[in-house]
């Protein structure tokens, strides 16, 4: 037993991949009620991972991950990097036991962060010049809370059967 | 305890980093325009994401049109011999009616439009970010596609290229509110910018005097004016004239004629002007002629001047 939790591998095993996946759905071509709503997975998947996981380098990793979508995406640069960082950034600062918390509130947090943030980007879009003409912040966040259930099960069964390693594990081995 | 506020205030001063960073580069590459470079190789390089991430719309396209019918695709053919061939007689016409345009604008000493190129591109990607009216296009810097280059489809203008890369370009469609076009109306002439509303189903036309000449039903077309645009291309039917006593203007808005949400093929569009030297100089040699009719006129005003003081010295001094 001991052993078996001696060889649990790093979160990048499930990590990466699960990034290109989002990037990947975050940019693929879908019809305009859809892409208008569309989840920001990628921020989903950084948060699973630095609630469950020693990841140390969450905010830089998410700021990578936030140039690399504006590169592809065309946006300005910086301003993914921004929200996705921010959103990282307060929910493991302002609620430091989220991981104890029941999915729905988990859920309830992040879709108010994602309001506050992407209202926020929006609003820095505007100042440096990119307008925006639409109120539509709420569905997308209320679309990325929604999905939040779906995405922590999914990592969390990735996690298993991987055998990635976790901070209760860790905890326990220098305890 | 210690270990874990020293942890939170390293975060804090990551995260701080992390968002002095991340403003510096928003403000390098919007304002400055410094990053041009390095986000050309780069976005150069995520190409294949995007090829990767419109696979499955192209497999769909693909599977749709391999499960069409015998029938249909006899339909389909016949459909489009007729309209080749209908496209053909009227091309006959075209050319007799580009050949005594070019006549007309000879006479007038006008520049002649000779040379437009055309380039054929595949919309790969709509961009995800749903207040930005944008499209990327299969066509590049590799191409001999440069920023500015119009972009229509056979139903009309669909915008501009905003954004160029090796192997792509992204293209500012009519609808984003950051796309504005010089237009004229068909019936009447009157000039006007339409302006997109970020709505896919229709564009503003702004600062229409209440007594323009306009009315629901009307061709918009481009006007030229700029000379981004070329002349003469539909953009979209006026569908809705308004009026109120507290605006000083009339509420114009159009349709697009192009359906930017459905739309997989577009041309890209150049023109060059033929003899652009002689042009230029000519240009040029009639900005001459205007300066130096204004400074004989400004002499001849001196010249006035001072003659008209010395007849009033003449007088003071003999009073």
């Amino acid at each position: 037993m001991i052993n078996s939790k001696e060889n649990r591998k790093s979160p990048a095993v499930v990590l990466v991949p699960m990034l290109l996946l989002s990037l990947f759905i975050q940019l693929v071509r879908l019809p305009a009620v859809v892409s208008e709503n569309r989840p920001d997975l990628l921020i989903l998947v950084i948060l699973f991972f630095s609630m469950n996981s020693k990841f140390t380098y969450k905010l830089e990793v998410s700021w990578l991950v936030g140039i690399i979508l504006d590169l592809a995406s065309g946006a300005p640069l910086g301003i993914n990097a921004f929200v996705i960082c921010s959103q990282i950034y307060i929910i493991s600062t302002q609620f430091k036991n989220f991981a104890k918390y029941a999915i729905y509130q988990q859920s309830i947090i992040i879709g108010l962060v994602n309001l506050i943030v992407t209202v926020l980007g929006y609003w820095i879009e505007h100042i440096i010049g990119q307008s925006y003409y639409e109120i539509n912040f709420v569905i997308p966040s209320i679309v990325t809370a929604l999905f939040w259930p779906i995405i922590f099960l999914t990592c969390t069964l990735l996690c298993a059967t991987f055998s990635v390693s976790s901070d209760k594990e860790n905890e326990n081995k220098i305890n | 305890m210690k270990n874990s506020d020293q942890s939170h205030s390293y975060v804090h001063f990551r995260f701080g980093i992390v968002i002095i960073l991340s403003l510096a580069v928003m403000a390098l590459d919007v304002r400055s325009k410094l990053l041009n470079d390095i986000r050309f190789y780069l976005e150069s390089a995520l190409y294949p994401v995007l090829v990767f991430a419109d696979s499955p719309h192209a497999v769909g396209r693909v599977v749709s049109s391999q499960l069409k019918t015998h029938s249909e695709l006899i339909k389909e053919n016949e459909q489009l011999s007729t309209e080749n061939f209908m496209q053909r007689a009227d091309s006959l016409k075209l050319k007799d009616l580009e050949a005594e345009n070019k006549a007309l604008r000879q006479l007038l000493n006008s520049p002649i439009r000779t040379k437009n190129k055309r380039l054929f591109a595949e919309v790969i990607d709509v961009d995800p970010d749903p207040y930005l009216h944008r499209v990327t296009v299969n066509r590049g810097a590799s191409d001999g596609v440069h920023e500015g280059m119009p972009v229509i489809t056979d139903k009309g203008l669909v915008g501009q290229v905003i954004n160029v890369n090796y192997a792509f370009s992204r293209v500012l469609l009519l609808t984003d509110p950051n796309c504005s076009i010089p237009v004229v109306d068909e019936r009447s002439n009157v000039r006007a910018i339409s302006s997109g509303s970020g709505s896919h189903d229709d564009i503003i036309i702004n600062n229409v005097p209440r007594s323009a000449d306009i009315k629901k039903g009307d061709l918009l077309l481009t006007s030229g004016i700029g000379g981004v645009y070329p002349r003469g291309y539909p953009v979209a039917i006026v569908s809705k004239v308004g009026f109120s006593d507290s605006q000083p203007f009339a509420e114009v808005k159009a349709k697009p004629l192009v359906d930017t949400d459905k739309m997989r093929f577009v041309l890209m569009y150049w023109t060059s002007l033929e003899n652009s030297e002689d042009i230029k100089s000519l240009a040029k040699e009639q900005t001459d002629s205007k300066v130096i009719l204004h400074q004989r006129k400004i002499k001849d005003l001196i010249k006035t001047l001072s003659v008209k003081d010395r007849v009033v010295d003449n007088s003071e001094g003999q009073q």
